[in-house]
């Protein structure tokens, strides 16, 4: 009894270890992008720091995708923070550097001057909210001025950027983003597995939210083969047939000319 | 026979069981002191699910000179007050000569006083932490001034703010929360797991010594990060509270060590230095959690741009010459060659991973 239980047990084991194993899985490619030549206009636009998405299938198989882009309701960086009536102030300081939140900056002191001619009254009055929160302590005060603003200010730009994205991708879930490096020469997508056993796969790249340069918005959307265990490389600014660049005009919202850059 | 079998399942079972609680009590109770758990289910269920029931940010004791000698700004530095214990632990306190009063304070007596140093880093850690690179990345400079990139990686106070007029903008960037490390840290080889060593280990010998630049900081407490979420601030509406970096684990001992492949990188050294970080840590724009990198997140396809390539000099072909002295060497019969421009003798006496080829 106990012998043929033992030997049942022994062929189950045996079934397993002869199962035919599945395919092994292919090495994954890798995908560079190269955004460093490319012109708007005839002059180099530099792509620093853009986020770019990568989909499985091409052009045809994302069509819906690319009407979605093409439709999409777009605010510009100026019209965003003219809408919640940040100062001009507010805005120049973001311009002066193209920044789009006080994320990208440190604010340096004559900002928070009251009589300097640059001062901005929304740093102003964070710095000397949070005085009497950090005992009077102005070091801290200054450093931390992002936690006493109001939030539209800080990340409500972001915030709206994040809802036109998902808008876009309307439940379309991107295998992988990534950045540009701040040269703005290329990205890389790497670790890319490929499905099934064709050893090839078509992919589409695209930044999906929209790059405001000048008074216009541009989404490139490429598509390209990935090859198993090799490293493909798209340039963007070799648009071709395998390329769709979205150009739309931007809604100009007026503010007041900035003094400094 | 099958009662027996049964039986000595139980015992085996009873030993477990036995033996785990032995271990938690010592851990508890043993040479490290008593340990509060914030995972029992009376410590995160009902009203302590909110950090806030116990812990107050900042704490009253904020301004009092800090250990890690960074200067005093808001934080949490003190444990919970008396009240949040007492309120179900009045008996234990009457117990066991106040033995449970250890678990904050110096002497574990009832008539305690002074509390032991806080957080104690001498007890495992409850907590891993949270942080999404890819949210950060989205958000800090878009443009920044390579002068300063190179050359002014933040000071410890993280976020500066300057009097005078600066002549160029300091702009947010990994620096932020990544410096050069002052002092040479602890460090070691990764350890290999797929690959066999082809011969024995070799006494190491470096062009450049190495230096505390070689290396890079990581936040180790709340001062980068309450610049901008100080009480939660600019964080998800969800994300509100502790929770939104710190989220409950099993106990473990951070480990203060730094492990590389190429012990020999200096991040300072002019090549590296000026580069953006984002050209060699390939993965981290893309990384929203940071719990899920992956070694260091420098795959060898960042190196290869500049040292595979076909230019004359050495160091710009270093990477496939040792690859062909290791071929040579092995075709010869005599001892592999070790790959020794970025790897000490623990790394590059391995074979070579397929992806450096």
């Amino acid at each position: 009894m106990q012998i043929s239980r033992t030997l049942k047990i022994l062929t189950v084991l045996a079934c397993f270890v002869s199962m035919p194993l599945s395919a092994a899985p292919q090495a994954p490619g890798s995908l560079e992008v190269n955004v460093k030549n490319v012109k708007i206009d005839g002059k180099p636009a530099k792509l620093s720091r853009k986020r770019f998405y990568l989909i499985p299938g091409g052009l045809a198989e994302n069509s819906a995708l690319l009407t979605r882009i093409k439709g999409a309701e777009i605010t510009s960086k100026n019209c965003y923070y003219k809408g919640i009536q940040a100062s001009d102030q507010y805005i120049c300081w973001l311009q002066a550097e193209n920044c789009e939140s006080p994320f990208c900056r440190v604010v340096d002191g004559h900002y928070l001057e009251a009589t300097d001619k640059l001062a901005v009254p929304e740093f102003i009055a964070a710095y000397n909210k949070g005085l009497p929160l950090y005992k009077g302590n102005t070091t801290i005060a200054r450093q931390w001025l992002l936690t006493n603003m109001p939030d539209a200010l800080v990340n409500g730009y972001y915030r709206q950027q994040q809802k036109v994205l998902g808008t876009v991708l309307a439940g379309l879930r991107p295998l992988q983003s990534s950045m540009t490096d701040t040269a703005g020469i290329r990205t890389t997508f790497l670790d890319i597995a490929l499905p099934g056993t064709a050893g090839k796969s078509k992919y589409l790249v695209s930044n999906v939210l929209p790059i405001e340069i000048g008074d216009k918005s541009y989404v490139w959307t490429c598509e390209k083969d990935v090859e198993t265990g090799k490293k493909a490389v798209l340039d963007i600014s070799k648009a071709g047939k395998n390329c769709e660049v979205t150009v739309r005009d931007l809604k100009v919202c007026a503010t007041t000319p900035c003094g400094e850059k | 026979m099958r009662y027996r079998l049964q039986f000595v399942l139980l015992i085996a079972a009873a030993v477990v069981v036995a033996t785990g609680s032995s271990f938690r009590k010592a851990a508890a109770e043993g040479s490290l002191g008593r340990i509060f758990s914030h995972n029992t289910r009376a410590h995160k269920t009902g009203k302590y699910s909110n950090c806030s029931s116990c812990h107050s940010l900042p704490t009253r004791n904020w301004t009092t000179p800090r250990r890690d000698k960074l200067p005093a700004f808001p934080d949490v530095r003190t444990f919970p007050s008396h009240t949040s214990c007492f309120g179900c632990h009045t008996k234990d306190i009457y117990s066991a000569g106040g033995a449970f009063c250890g678990t904050c304070h110096v002497v574990p007596t009832m008539r305690a006083r002074a509390v032991l140093a806080f957080p104690i880093r001498s007890h495992p850690s409850q907590f891993t932490t949270l942080f999404p690179h890819s949210t950060h990345q989205d958000l800090i400079a878009e443009k920044r001034n390579d002068s300063d990139f190179m050359a002014a990686h933040f000071i410890p106070a993280a976020f500066v703010v300057s009097d005078e007029k600066p002549k160029v903008p300091t702009f947010y960037n990994c620096s932020i929360c990544h410096q050069n490390l002052v002092q040479i840290p602890k460090n070691v080889p990764r350890k290999l797991t797929l690959f066999k060593p082809l011969s024995e280990p070799a006494a190491d010998t470096f062009t450049r010594p190495v230096t505390a630049e070689f290396f890079k900081d990581s936040p180790d407490g709340h001062e980068s990060c309450f610049n901008c979420h100080y009480q939660f601030k600019n964080l998800p509406e969800e994300k509100k509270g502790c929770n939104a970096c710190h989220e409950l684990s099993p106990p473990y001992l951070e480990k203060k060590v730094i492990q590389r492949y190429s012990l020999k990188f200096d991040h300072q050294r002019p090549g590296h230095v000026e580069k953006d970080c984002t050209a060699c840590h390939l993965r981290i724009t893309q990384n929203k959690d940071v719990r899920a990198m992956k070694d260091a997140d420098v795959p060898i396809l960042s190196c290869k741009a500049c040292h595979a390539t076909q230019e004359d000099d050495e160091w710009k072909h270093i990477l496939t010459t040792e690859i062909e002295k290791r071929e040579t060497s092995i075709a010869n019969k005599q001892p592999a060659f070790q790959c020794t421009y970025c790897h000490t003798s623990a790394i590059g006496r391995y074979e070579i991973p397929p992806s450096h080829r």
